[in-house]
């Protein structure tokens, strides 16, 4: 019904339905008990504890879909494949994963992911089948568990293992793993050939495999895409020649998990010489429906690539959007919000932390990558500002383009234009047939610096930047700059010491988490005890929202039960990612998805977000400072001193805090405590007490 | 001495109050502490005293076995401080305290010649006190848990009297000799910790003298003041504690 529904103009992100699975609700400790017997080895209960929380922390991490209509289509065809073996079929579950990689993966315990990518990349449902049929096979003969216990034996240095490098040991482990790869080819094929699939298909997913590193698709690409009337490129900013697409089919698979291409394209041609094509078909369920299928995957792929922070990927992949399907507004809303992004961490100066080099890009994705590099400051934030500026008036209603358009207007004056009003002025007095649209950073806005809706942006960014100014060190003299750094340090310790004052009643606690960690002898992550102190986190919450009479709602992805409905499930989700996008950005910035939380924000009545957890690892103690320890021992003055040192657990714990305000884009409040004390509950309630405390205290009048 | 102590609680009163309007955490919204603290040393030059309170043995043999023994097989003794200290939380890193504090020692003296004399010269000190506390940030403290520096001003109240045992008298003499107050300073570098459920800990060493400051020597330490400043030069801190309101 959603799929049916859903208006590709106004593209809504993919999102759960239905009765949420057991998977979901079940919690990992019980799953880990139901998978363990008494009679399990070590290893064996290793697996099943790393697996089934590391497992769920992915099923949960909101990547993941359930019921939606990509998981759905890939359940009929796993059906259609497995109709003679309803036994098997009934132990697996298929999940979409929004991720842009092209990739497909089963665990041990029946569950079958595929990313979106990997469907945007595929030409029919037949290729699909084969796919499913590999991974049913790692499914069906325990790969994953087998590969676990052979890496523990690798590990523990066992029987033939012993005197082996950790080369030696990294080379027989993936060795191992591509013997398994090819037995779930081997495998897959003949559950394959089983039903009705066409096997000449099979042919186009080792051309995927091998190119998997580039876009769905390699349209020329045109710059008009993001010229307007008033911004048009110059040459020098377009590439003449893109990197050729080179394909890793031949690529030495020494040190990979998996066998080359080639060598996989080898094998199942061997195995398929006498088989035939007759009455069998590339689409069995329905070939309208992968169509539609595949266009939800490439839509997605949008919309993933802007939370990922790909700007020109994103840019492109609307692009490809158009050229495959039509030009909608959401490609258009695509585009402005990439540009945004993209002109916000420029002018941040943290381009590093987004953008890949043009050089490194193959294919015809690399012209994106360059103009946006090739781009100075002042014309990147003119061209999205005024991307932006144009996208607001056509979609008047739309909150989201509206805030970026102030902002990035407001910008354009604070970063890019050093005088404002001189620039207006000698702008104004061209004529706009005469100008010259090369040079658009001057002319950008000829046609609306009239419009009151601009100018009022525009006396925004110069009162923001008089005041950026007077607050600028660079603007003052070095006694000045002194006593205000003198105040602020001030300002800050005393902050620091008295704690803030936010003042709020309401507020939205996303994923507290609790993570205890054991760094002795490699034992790693506490998992069971994790998930025990995680619910009583949860619980501390509602115990001081009580006591400090705060009105809190707890939005857990890590303890659903089969209460929750999806769609407080994709809430949870929604609201995790709009998190996970303010701490990327880290700045004032507005989020992607900012019209996606706004009917959330209503619904729970809560415009303040909180992010808090405690962390704490109990590490290995220095061998040098112990042997000091035992040496002060030795004399009645320092005996004391010693003994204490000596037998103290070394301890160090992380409790952290973020409150973020949805209404102003900003963190509120960013804490993070680190003590070496250790654990208790009484010290990890107190840190949140303390925070909560801050959050509700008002400031004095 | 009554003055001296309303005082010092006038003082913690005036700070509490002031700290009220700031806003602390305390441990779980608890701004209040309770410690029992004991603070010790080895005895340095004062191996008698235990053995200056025993009843002389009958028989002179006896006796002088006893004496020998005192200097032989001295063991270790240790010099304790029993303390009460209530401390106050006035912010996230700093905390305010009052305590009450008993301290008992002596210092044993063997008279030889015609006959043996085995005396022990006590103190006992009551003393007022109040603390200022601050917690590492650094390590991650926050009142009343975490690495502390304290600072305590101390009013010790001396009573002191001498015990004596002698082959003369059927059983041990008291005499209540002078009694005085004497101010001591004190700074402490510890560490308060939970060590089960809401058992706090508290674990430290302490260094201070006393005022007007005075030298010591083991030859001087009949004098009760001079042992009370050797007392406070350098002890260790254990303590548990709760912080109940």
């Amino acid at each position: 019904m959603l799929l049916l529904a859903q208006d590709f103009n106004n593209y809504q992100s993919l999102r759960s339905s239905g009765e949420i699975p057991d998977a979901f609700t079940q919690s990992s400790s019980a799953k880990y008990e139901e998978a363990i017997t008494v009679n399990s080895s070590k290893t064996i209960k290793n697996f099943h504890l790393k697996s089934n929380f590391g497992l769920d922390e992915l099923l949960k991490s909101g990547e993941v879909l359930f019921n939606d209509p990509i998981s759905k289509y890939v359940s009929s065809i796993a059906d259609e494949i497995l109709k003679d073996d309803p036994e098997t079929r009934k132990k697996l579950s298929f999940y979409t994963i929004k991720a842009v990689s092209v990739n497909a993966f089963a665990t041990d315990r029946g569950e079958i992911f595929v990313n979106a990518g990997l469907l945007a990349h595929l030409n029919s449902e037949a290729e699909l089948a084969f796919i499913l049929c590999h991974e049913i096979q790692h499914f069906v003969l325990k790969h994953n568990l087998n590969s676990y216990v052979y890496q523990d034996k690798l590990k523990k240095n066992t029987s033939i293992y012993k005197r082996n490098r950790q080369y030696d040991r990294v080379v027989s482990q993936h060795s191992y793993t591509r013997n398994l790869e090819n037995e779930a080819d081997e495998m897959g094929l003949k559950l394959f050939l089983k039903s009705k699939y066409s096997i000449s298909d099979i042919a186009h997913v080792f051309d995927v495999l091998g190119k998997a590193h580039t876009t769905h698709s390699n349209e020329p690409f045109d710059y008009t895409f993001l010229e307007t009337d008033l911004i048009k490129f110059h040459s020098s900013y377009k590439l003449k020649k893109v990197n050729p697409i080179v394909s890793y089919e031949e690529d030495d698979d020494e040190l990979s998990t998996h066998p080359s291409v080639k060598s996989r394209r080898e094998k199942i041609n061997g195995l398929l010489k006498a088989e035939t094509n007759d009455d069998r078909k590339s689409f069995i369920v329905s070939e309208a429906e992968f169509n539609r299928i595949q266009k939800i995957a490439i839509y997605e792929l949008c919309d993933v690539l802007l939370k990922y922070r790909s700007y020109p990927a994103a840019i492109y992949h609307a692009f490809l959007v158009e050229k495959k399907y039509e030009a909608s507004d959401y490609t258009r809303k695509i585009i402005i919000k990439a540009l945004y992004g993209y002109a916000q961490y420029r002018n941040a100066e943290r381009m590093n932390e987004i953008s890949s080099s043009p050089d490194s890009i193959q294919g015809e994705m690399q012209h994106v990558f360059y103009l946006l590099k090739m781009l100075n400051d002042d014309e990147l934030s003119i061209l999205a500002a005024r991307h932006c500026y144009d996208g607001h008036k056509k979609y008047p209603k739309d909150l989201g383009v509206e805030y970026m358009t102030k902002d990035m207007v407001e910008d354009v004056i604070i970063y890019a234009i050093e005088s404002p009003d001189d620039y207006f002025k000698t702008s104004k007095s061209e004529n706009s047939e005469t100008v010259d649209t090369n040079n658009f950073a001057k002319s950008a806005f000829i046609d609306i610096w009239e419009e009151e809706a601009f100018k009022k942006m525009i006396e925004n960014g110069k009162r923001y930047k008089e005041k950026f100014d007077k607050d600028d060190f660079e603007n003052m003299s070095n006694s000045e700059a002194y006593a205000k750094y003198k105040k602020l340090k001030k300002k800050k310790k005393k902050e620091k010491e008295v704690g803030l004052r936010l003042g709020i009643d309401s507020l939205l606690f996303i994923n507290p988490a609790y993570i205890t960690i054991d760094g002795r002898k490699n034992k790693g992550m506490k998992y069971i005890e994790s998930e025990q102190k995680q619910l009583k986190y949860k619980e501390w919450i509602m115990e001081f929202a009580d006591k400090l009479d705060l009105d809190v709602k707890v939005l857990d992805k890590n303890h659903i039960n089969s209460k929750t409905t999806a769609e407080a499930y994709n809430d949870i989700v929604l609201i995790n990612n709009w998190v996970e996008e303010v701490l990327d950005h880290n700045m004032f910035m507005i989020c992607s998805n900012y019209n996606e939380i706004l009917p959330i924000v209503k619904k729970y009545n809560a415009t303040k977000f909180v992010y808090t957890g405690a962390f704490h690892v109990r590490s290995r103690k220095n061998l040098f400072r112990q042997a000091g320890n035992v040496f002060m021992l030795g004399t009645p003055l320092s005996l004391p001193y010693g003994a204490y040192h000596l037998f103290k657990p070394k301890h160090n714990m992380l409790n952290f805090t973020l409150v973020l305000d949805f209404d102003k884009h900003t963190i509120l409040m960013s804490e993070g405590n680190y003590t070496n004390l250790r654990n208790h509950d009484a010290t990890v309630k107190t840190n949140l007490y303390w925070s909560m405390l801050q959050m509700k205290r008002k400031k004095k009048k | 001495m009554k003055k001296i102590y309303i005082t010092l609680f006038l003082l913690f009163a005036m700070t509490a109050q002031t700290a009220f309007a700031q806003g602390a955490p305390g441990l779980l919204g608890n701004r209040f502490s309770v410690f029992y603290n004991m603070d010790f040393f080895y005895n340095v030059g004062q191996y008698t005293y235990n053995e200056a309170n025993k009843e002389m043995p009958d028989q002179p043999d006896g006796m002088i076995a006893a004496t020998v023994s005192m200097f032989t097989n001295p063991g270790v003794n240790i010099t304790r401080q029993h303390n009460i200290q209530l401390d106050y939380s006035i912010t996230r890193f700093k905390s305010i305290g009052i305590g009450l504090s008993y301290f008992r020692n002596g210092y044993g003296t063997i008279q030889t010649g015609q006959r043996v004399d085995v005396a022990s010269k006590n103190l006992t000190s009551i003393s007022g006190s109040i603390f200022y506390k601050t917690f590492l940030r650094s390590s991650g403290g926050f009142a009343p848990l975490g690495n502390y520096y304290q600072y305590g001003l101390h009013a010790n109240q001396v009573q002191e009297s001498t015990r004596e045992n002698s082959m003369l008298f059927d059983e041990p003499r008291n005499y209540i000799g002078r009694q005085y107050i004497i101010p001591s300073f004190t700074f402490t570098f510890g560490r308060q910790f939970i060590a089960y459920k809401s058992l706090l800990m508290n674990v430290g060493a302490e260094i201070g003298t006393v005022y007007p400051f005075r030298g010591f020597s083991l030859d001087s330490l009949e004098n009760s003041m001079e042992r009370l400043a050797l007392f406070y030069t350098f002890r260790f801190k254990v303590g548990v504690g709760l912080a109940p309101f």
